[in-house]
């Protein structure tokens, strides 16, 4: 497939094309599949037919004698005895390898001598294989690390069926961890350079016994590394195609990723790490690796409980701590930025030093964006359709503000930080074809911007009446983040790529073309007055839920106030309540019954105004206030219509018992607790899972997990929509909203199942207030007095929990255990922090959970 | 093992090999794979860019990151290039082990 320097790339038939690449690879490896299972015992034709490029020789097939080597393709489902990794390969089966490697290069010389170009070919090649070879010392030893990764990725792109099946076992966000991996890291550093690290270990007379055992291990990691860096390390910003179908696939997802926490943590760990190393003056060693794999396995289990995470995590997880290691490796060699400086003074050059040089940060955040993690805004990433959707598409402001929700760069860069918004902008240039230079390296490959647009994906309507919030702001900002011309982002003029906008959503501003509606997903429309101040969020009831819904609602919220706390009061206290527990105070889900879910058809909306809450039904065309805020006061009105068992179970969903009330209340505004979490409202069960095992260990199974909302996802237009559908996000609950239903137990669910929820009364709280000081006293006899406590009661409640009682200081493991237990009475377990909230403190955790526990009857329970 | 790994790992077999044999095969696959990216890439190259590969090509002062930077801007679609050969070269070799 030859490629025009002018001529644009056509969205639709690079999708058909990728499609169809990606049919035939599946066919392909089925096929080879199949003949290997018949032919197992058959020797391999050595003189084979085929050159590399799938040219015919005139040649027969299966004539030689040849042993077959073990070729597995990765097709689960057709190899249900798929033969073990591990174990040496014979020496025959290296020799036929190599042989198959010589006919190739024998094929390709041939080819070369034939053409015009075959000596600058040569060149170039030549140069390659020089590369880092026979340079002694740390640059040396970086320049092979950095090959390395390359000639992974070189490798990586070989492997497409890896690549689909990955997109098939949903890990579908890896275009995005490719979509900017190997721009920051990936030329920087050299990804998959666990490898490289290993090569050059092994490579020294020295490496010991000890060494080498753990060198397997970070041969893996760097083969990970290279498939997620495929499609994108060497993609100079567009797509490779398996990676775009990845984008493909990745769109039935929108949960929010939180990658705040995990660039933190990695940050904080890779920085702990590296300062250990340097003060030690050591190498990298067995222990320094599991070390930070210990972090990082700390970091990534968090996420394990959510189903898609739990399948993301065993590559991303492990390209992280590859990506970081080999960072650290160079960093600790001092070579990192002498070795990937180009010695072009070209702005591009000085740019791409500016940032390694600045700013590491931006590379860990770059990774961690492009691990899959979506922004705190809760969109998507996909890379690669934006890219390559890209081919020369630009962004104008006012398209990047409707992609967004309404963000300008400005309020991504609020949201997303100052670094996050230099390679949004820089994106954004990069799809300018004729800007290739300054847009450099940098921006090329990273996904953030692809991740603002699948907002559009989602299906995001905004109808824009006030015109000044389509225009550019703040572009000297977005300027000063590296972005050579914001004059290319107002540039910009058209979304070529539609199919990014999915839902039936409607593209109402003239940016935004031949939208198509692909598939159900929450259509969200935004409309303002001619002030444009008073905003009404409408959202599609989703096929997930009234819960998810409700965070649809939030998301959008969110947008308009990527600073919350600007947001008008009641729109404050609305982000702050969970969602869960919103859905229970409106009626919309009463997990105690086995009808839990409300009846809503498809079709009809959930609309949010300052603080008011309404349900737009579309059968019958009537609107149902569920929540009317005048000042401080709220009249919460529960959804008394029909309700249903959505996920057929007949039994209610365990661990929250409250009885929806369809009578109409008026309260005060809630006063919300520290997460956000009303302290005295009704139906104020908090449910979550607490993944506590009856030994009390903590349950990492990413299988066992099962969000509240799971269930299928109804996809009819006259069909109810059900109230707890399946989370196929993957997506983390964000804080407040982070609130699963179903203990991981049948333990836990029994202790819950059957208790009775209720308001807790004044009395109830006095008790609380008690026991609360009861336990405290156990745990810290001199309690308040006890210094120990007042330092705890601040400490990361989140943190102390997910630590194994091993981990755990002789002076905290009873508080350790009273957190544990806590949870395992209460289903909640602590919030960790985001963006937008601290992590829950071990005295906020342990007030809510008493609350909880008197909720549903269970406070004797709680008492130490 | 995850799907991907197992793949990567199946494909060539690489993580059955002695790390210095795999690292050798490496070298070579990604030569291959390199050698039909620039056979396609410099026909692409403005007269400009074609001069500039030269210059980095022959400069003892340049290394293969910078080549390889250079081409991955300069190239368009060079991604797309890469994964057509490397998948090209994959399937050659299939085809040869059917």
């Amino acid at each position: 497939m030859e490629t025009g320097q002018t001529q644009k790339p056509n969205i639709d038939d690079e999708i058909s094309a990728t499609r169809k690449e990606l049919e035939e690879a599946r066919a392909m490896a089925q096929a080879l599949l199949d003949k290997k299972k018949k032919k197992s015992s058959e020797p391999i034709n050595k003189d084979t037919d085929k050159d590399p490029t799938g040219e015919e020789k005139d040649k027969g097939k299966g004539g030689d004698t040849d042993k077959e080597p073990p070729i597995d393709t990765e097709n689960k489902g057709a190899n249900p005895n798929p033969e073990p990794t591990s174990g040496q390969i014979s020496p025959e089966e290296i020799k036929t390898l190599e042989q198959l490697i010589a006919d190739a290069e024998a094929v390709n010389k041939a080819k070369l001598e034939a053409n015009k170009f075959g000596g600058s070919v040569l060149r170039g090649l030549s140069k390659w294989e020089k590369f880092g070879q026979g340079e002694a010392g740390p640059k040396g030893f970086a320049k092979r690390m950095t090959k390395m990764g390359i000639n992974l990725a070189l490798i990586g792109l070989i492997s497409s069926v890896g690549v689909q099946e990955l997109a098939e076992n949903d890990i579908g966000t890896a275009t995005s961890l490719a979509g900017g991996i190997f721009s920051k890291i990936g030329m920087k550093l050299g990804i998959g350079l666990g490898m490289g690290v290993s090569m050059d270990i092994i490579g020294n007379s020295g490496a010991s016994d000890k060494v080498k055992k753990w060198l397997p291990k970070v041969i893996g990691i760097g083969f990970v590394g290279a498939a997620f860096l495929t499609p994108a390390g060497l993609a100079a910003g567009a797509t490779a195609g398996g990676a775009f179908a990845l984008g493909l696939l990745s769109q039935k997802f929108n949960g929010k990723f939180t990658d705040e926490k995990i660039l933190a943590r990695e940050q904080e760990a890779k920085n702990e790490f590296l300062k250990k190393i340097k003060a030690e003056n050591r190498e990298l060693n067995e222990d320094s690796i599991k070390q930070i794999e210990q972090e990082y396995t700390k970091i990534f289990n968090k996420y394990k409980r959510q189903r898609i995470w739990g399948k993301l995590l065993d590559g991303a997880s492990k390209l992280t701590v590859g990506s970081v290691i080999s960072g650290l490796a160079l960093e600790v060699s001092g070579e990192i930025h002498d070795h990937m400086k180009t010695d072009q003074p070209t702005e591009l050059g000085i740019k791409q030093e500016e940032a390694i040089v600045d700013d590491k940060e931006v590379e860990l955040k770059t990774m961690t964006h492009a691990m899959g993690s979506e922004t705190d805004s809760g969109e998507q990433q996909d890379a690669t359709h934006m890219r390559s959707g890209a081919g020369g598409k630009i962004l104008s402001e006012s398209e990047l503000k409707n992609h967004t929700g309404g963000m300008s760069n400005a309020d991504i860069k609020s949201a997303f930080g100052d670094n996050q918004v230099e390679t949004n902008a820089t994106e954004v240039k990069d799809t300018v074809e004729s800007k290739q230079t300054e847009a450099g390296i940098a921006g090329i490959k990273d996904s953030v911007e692809i991740k603002d647009t699948v907002e559009v994906k989602s299906g995001v309507e905004i109808k824009t009446e006030t015109k000044d919030s389509v225009e550019i702001k703040n572009t000297a900002e977005v300027k000063s983040e590296g972005v050579k011309d914001t004059a290319e982002v107002k540039q910009a003029t058209e979304i070529k790529d539609t199919e990014h906008v999915k839902s039936g959503a409607e593209a109402k501003t003239e940016e935004v073309k031949d939208t198509t509606s692909v598939k159900s997903e929450p259509a969200v429309k935004i409309e303002s007055d001619a002030s444009g101040t008073d905003k009404t969020v409408s959202v599609d009831f989703s096929s997930k839920g009234a819960i998810q819904t409700i965070l649809d609602i939030k998301e959008q919220i969110r947008h308009e106030y990527p600073d919350i706390s600007k947001a008008p009061q009641e729109d404050q206290e609305f982000m702050k309540t969970d969602a869960t527990h919103q859905a229970i105070r409106l009626g919309l889900y009463n997990p105690n019954d086995p009808e839990e879910s409300a009846f809503v058809l498809k079709g009809s909306t959930l609309n949010y105004s300052h603080g008011n809450l309404t349900l737009h039904e579309i059968k019958t065309g009537e609107d149902h206030v569920l929540i009317q805020t005048k000042g401080t006061e709220q009249t919460i009105e529960k959804y008394d219509g029909k309700m249903f068992d959505s996920d057929h179970s007949g039994t209610k969903i365990e661990g929250s018992t409250n009885t929806p009330s369809s009578n109409p209340e008026i309260t005060n505004t809630p006063h919300l607790g520290p997460n956000g979490l009303p302290e005295t409202v009704e139906g104020s069960t908090i449910i979550d899972t607490p993944h506590i095992t009856p030994g009390g260990e903590y349950n990492e199974d990413p299988t066992t997990y099962l969000h509240p909302e799971e269930e299928a996802v109804s996809k009819h237009a006259e069909t109810p929509v059900k109230n707890n559908s399946e989370d196929q996000t993957g997506a983390p609950h964000k804080n407040p909203d982070e609130h699963p239903v179903k203990p991981a137990t049948k333990e836990d669910a029994d202790s819950v199942k059957d208790s009775t929820h209720h308001e807790l009364t004044s009395k109830e709280m006095r008790q609380i207030e008690r026991v609360s000081n009861h336990n405290i006293h156990k745990i810290f006899p001199n309690n308040y007095e006890d210094q120990n406590w007042h330092e705890a009661k601040n400490m990361d409640a989140y943190k102390l929990y997910h630590l194994k009682v091993g981990e755990v200081s002789d002076e905290y493991k009873p508080l350790h255990h009273y957190l544990h237990k806590l949870s395992s009475v209460t289903g909640i377990k602590p919030l960790p922090g985001d963006n937008m909230y601290l992590p829950q403190t071990n005295d906020q955790f342990i007030n809510d959970a008493l609350k909880v526990a008197a909720e549903i009857g269970k406070l004797d329970k709680v008492k130490l | 093992m995850n799907s991907i790994k197992k793949d990567l790992f199946d494909l060539f077999q690489l993580d059955k090999m002695p790390p210095e044999k795999a690292n050798e095969m490496l070298e070579r696959l990604a030569s291959l794979v390199f050698q039909a990216v620039l056979v396609r890439s410099l026909p692409l190259l403005s007269e400009e860019d074609l001069t500039e590969y030269e210059r980095i090509t022959t400069s003892e002062d340049e290394d293969g990151a910078t080549l390889f930077l250079f081409l991955s801007q300069k190239v368009p679609e060079f991604n797309k290039i890469v994964t057509e050969e490397a998948w090209l070269l994959r399937k050659g070799m299939e085809e040869k082990l059917g």
